[in-house]
């Protein structure tokens, strides 16, 4: 049974384009499968979704760069071959005629094409995103931290800590989220994490990750035992300056312990107090 | 006096040989000594910027043979990050004979590998309805309820509910299809819709599947024949 099994690399760009520039960028095919695979090249520009990274794909007459292979024996949109388990550098020229402090996005596509054998198919298409910046803004404008949630309500010892929050990039390029988040007990540092360096877009938000022992992103997750106390949380975008960009102070307290603690004092007393009236009625 | 200066250099330059910079690359199989691949090459770095480069290199480019692959200058070519993989067990989703009123299912098994910090989207579209020609077609389904689009997944229980959609299962797809028996129909290129996302993660992922489930009744009012779309399946990472 025919499959497809396609790898594509890298998987995304980041450049800046100044106009009359050009930019050459070498993507990396391979065919997986045992099967050979007809495959064609193409651009579509793309649009934010929301603020975890995902895309929405746009239909465009006209691309605002022009996009070209410089393969010696390909031409964008022509069809090739690629043989099993075999790799293929596709170098893709952007040119940028004059398009200015504006940001572009689009995806470089492979797509499959169909069999001539059959009617009817599976399709699959893999795309990789190039972020263009034509802005020659030399300093940006600072991101904005949007709101930063801390959950649950009720800060227990045993519960952990959940920080959640969006960063907003309000300049007119692409950057990357960068800083730290770091709770504070007595003023000395309980617990710290990087903020996962995720790709802001122009003019767009997103949601805040920590970083992993090993560099990968994850949810900002403060684990239990949060020892009873006051606490400050702090979020610093430029860990350099004295003055962090976010502060919030919160109580921790044992509220499930003291709960449950009462509850079987409470127990005790009605069992005692039971054991009371039967002894006086006695 | 020339001469014994001629002399006096040799012996200097014997006892105090010149640093050669040479490149030495082995393998378990292959050793290469070579004196000089470019004028100079590598990586230099600053707190701020790492720069690497080649400088005169011959013959630059990409180049490769049965056994080997050589990628001469062009930092282009930096293989900065891993491959973004995308895998569908079968090409081919066959129904066979169907008969009307009784549900036939198959299924198609997608797997995903995004590089280091990305997570990614799949998103799915047919070219038009399952169809003979325009105008004798299995339409797509509506549900049970007629609360279904391509947008939206509704419960498809009822064999006289005719048409044809899908079902996805699996790590990405939990918030478009959240139980097994919520079904849509593909987005339709023939209708001017959008492809429809069906599986995403914000976070990278090492070979993710997500089982597609689908789902054709016909009506006894169907014509015999054989019907056919194709369905397009679209990979991209979360930037």
């Amino acid at each position: 049974m025919p499959q497809f099994n396609l790898g594509l690399k890298p998987a995304q760009i980041e450049i800046t384009l100044i106009p009359g520039k050009s930019y050459t960028q070498a993507f990396e095919v391979t065919n997986n499968s045992n099967d050979s695979v007809v495959l064609t090249t193409s651009v579509s520009a793309w649009q934010p979704l929301d603020n975890l990274g995902h895309i929405r794909h746009q239909t465009i007459d006209q691309l605002p760069f022009n996009f070209s292979l410089v393969n010696s024996d390909l031409r964008l949109g022509q069809e090739f071959i690629l043989a099993p388990h075999q790799s293929r550098q596709l170098v893709l020229k952007i040119d940028n005629p004059e398009i200015r402090n504006i940001d572009h996005y689009f995806s470089f596509f492979l797509s499959q094409q169909p069999s001539l054998l059959q009617n009817g198919q599976n399709l699959a298409k893999i795309g990789a995103n190039i972020l263009i910046s034509t802005s020659t803004e030399s300093v940006l404008a600072p991101l904005k931290i949007d709101f930063i949630n801390l959950s649950p309500r009720l800060k227990d010892t045993f519960l952990g800590l959940n920080i959640t929050g969006q960063i907003s990039n309000p300049s007119t390029r692409f950057t990357h989220l960068q800083g730290k988040i770091t709770l504070k007990k007595n003023n000395e540092i309980f617990w710290e994490r990087d903020i996962y360096p995720y790709t802001a877009l122009s003019q767009n938000s997103r949601q805040i990750f920590c970083v992993t022992e090993d560099k990968h992103p994850e949810d900002c997750h403060v684990p239990a035992p949060l020892w009873p106390g006051k606490y400050q949380l702090e979020i610093r975008q430029d860990p350099s300056t004295p003055h962090p960009d976010y502060t919030s102070t919160f109580f921790v307290f044992p509220y499930l312990l003291s709960f449950l603690i009462l509850l079987v004092f409470l127990f005790l007393y009605l069992i005692i107090k039971n054991y009371q009236t039967r002894s006086s009625k006695a | 006096m020339t001469l014994r200066i001629f002399l006096a250099l040799s012996l200097l330059s014997t006892l105090f040989p010149p640093t050669v910079l040479a490149q030495r690359f082995s393998s378990p199989s292959y050793l290469i000594n070579w004196g000089n691949f470019n004028l100079t090459s590598g990586s230099k770095t600053s707190p701020n910027y790492r720069l690497t480069d080649t400088v005169g290199q011959n013959a630059p480019g990409y180049s490769e043979g049965d056994s080997l692959a050589v990628k001469a200058g062009f930092q282009y070519i930096y293989d900065t990050f891993d491959y973004l993989n995308f895998t569908i067990d079968k090409l081919l989703i066959d129904f066979g004979t169907l008969e009307p009123g009784l549900e036939v299912t198959d299924t198609n098994l997608l797997t995903v590998t995004t590089p280091s910090g990305r997570g990614y989207q799949i998103t799915a579209h047919e070219d038009h309805t399952l169809w003979q020609n325009s105008n004798v077609f299995i339409p797509d389904t509506t549900c049970d309820n007629n609360n279904c689009d391509a947008n939206h997944a509704a419960i498809w229980t009822q064999n006289n509910k005719y048409g044809f959609g899908f079902n996805a299962q699996g790590d990405g797809s939990l918030s478009y299809f959240p139980a097994p028996n919520l079904f849509r129909p593909f987005a339709n290129l023939d209708y001017n819709q959008e492809p429809a996302v069906i599986a995403s993660e914000s976070n990278p992922v090492r070979n993710h599947q997500t089982l597609i489930t689908y789902k054709v009744i016909v009506s006894p009012d169907q014509s015999a024949g054989h019907y056919q779309t194709y369905i397009t399946y679209t990979l991209t990472p979360n930037y």
